[in-house]
């Protein structure tokens, strides 16, 4: 198998079972047992709170909890501070999915566990459409139906079509830039492996598989907060 | 399947998936450690509360503790006038009561004193006339002329003197 046959090997996203009509991929499953890991870290890890003395693990989430939110409020700006949900809700599954490279393993010749389901273009795809759907139904929940179509007019009405172009412009960036940088750290870590299969990987590795893949999760975040911040301006 | 073929049901289980991890956090993480937030700080409030309440009524008691301290000396002052007062007075009293003692014994003295001079005047004066006598019957019984006479009388003012002299 040469190089190139491998890399779409591992690219493609296989699909694993269907339910009636529905196929179900391999990236859809990974994210069910990513979500099953991240409910069962969320039990283990909120267990037993007290108010008072609390402990190390206990004092952690507690810090986390309330950096993550203050990350997602600073980056939003206070008018859209209601929206926060969404994007800590979005910056920890796309930042649990890049994370998920680092166990990825291969268990079956249409199954690799842990593949990234970022990497799937499809993932990414869904990701930036609820993302502009959040923009859009931020931008008339604060102006109006009317004041948020007048809003395409400005700021001079010769623009309106690069506005409504904006529409689909702006989640396709954001879900290609995703993709794309997912897909590209892991084409060059593939090459990476093939090239030089000890050692030298590993520091590549750390820095695609854990700084790139928070970088991008906050990338894509912070592009959404701005957006939305935009739309109830 | 290629590596960019669109697949709608994908799409649309990753955004139910989205909405699931949303239902997930909320409940399991977020939801709990508000709850120990929330309830950490109505503890810290009322805790505060409970210390500003304290300090006020530290300072209710102090400022009591203040008058009564004050009405305490106020007292004691009040006293001790009253006391100096008092021992002046009987001070007063007891000089008073000497003054007037040593006044009546020096009265006393003087009036003894006068006494007893008009006594030894009185005897004195019994002494002259018991001398006058004497001299009276000498002379009488004697008579033996002029001379006798005047030395007789020298006798009696040279007696006389000597009592006077006494």
């Amino acid at each position: 198998m040469d190089l190139g046959e491998k890399l779409v090997e591992e690219l493609g996203v296989a699909p694993l079972f269907s339910i009636g009509p529905f196929v179900i991929t391999e990236s859809i499953v990974n994210t069910w047992i990513l979500l099953v890991i991240v409910l069962i870290a969320c039990i283990f890890l909120t267990r037993g709170f007290t108010v008072e003395n609390p402990g190390k693990r206990q004092l952690a989430v507690e810090a986390f909890v309330t950096w993550i939110r203050d990350v997602t409020k600073t980056m939003l700006g206070d008018e859209a501070v209601g929206y926060s949900w969404f994007t800590v809700t979005m910056i920890f599954f796309i930042g649990m999915a890049n994370l998920s490279a680092l166990i990825e393993t291969a268990v079956a010749d249409n199954f690799t566990f842990m593949k990234p389901p970022t990497k799937d273009l499809n993932v990414t795809i869904a990701l930036a459409l609820m993302s502009i759907v959040m923009v859009e139904i931020a931008g008339i929940h604060r102006k109006g139906v009317g004041g948020w179509l007048k809003s395409f007019t400005k700021p001079i009405a010769i623009i309106t079509p690069i506005n409504i172009l904006e529409i689909i412009i702006k989640p396709l960036s954001l879900c290609m830039r995703l993709f794309g940088n997912i897909f590209g750290g892991f084409i060059i870590m593939e090459l990476l492996k093939i090239l030089v299969p000890f050692a030298i990987p590993l520091p590549f590795s750390c820095y695609f598989e854990i700084f790139d893949a928070l970088l991008q999760a906050y990338v894509f975040v912070f592009l959404t907060s701005i957006y939305i911040s935009e739309a109830v301006e | 399947m290629g590596i960019v073929s669109i697949h709608p049901v994908s799409i649309v289980i990753t955004i139910a998936n989205v909405l699931i991890l949303f239902f997930i956090l909320k409940r399991f993480l977020f939801a709990p450690v508000d709850k120990i937030l929330e309830e950490r700080a109505h503890r810290i409030v009322e805790n505060k509360e409970r210390a500003e309440k304290a300090a006020e009524e530290a300072d209710e008691l102090k400022r009591k503790y203040d008058e009564k301290v004050a009405e305490i000396e106020q007292a004691e002052k009040t006293r001790l006038s009253e006391a100096n007062k008092k021992a002046a007075e009987e001070y007063d009293r007891i000089i008073n009561d000497a003054n007037k003692r040593a006044d009546q014994i020096i009265e006393d003295a003087g009036r003894k004193a006068e006494m007893e001079a008009a006594v030894r005047d009185a005897e004195q004066e019994r002494k002259i006339a018991e001398i006058v006598s004497v001299a009276a019957r000498k002379l009488a019984a004697n008579s033996n002329g002029a001379e006798t006479d005047s030395s007789l009388i020298e006798e009696f003012l040279s007696k006389a003197g000597e009592d006077n002299g006494d």
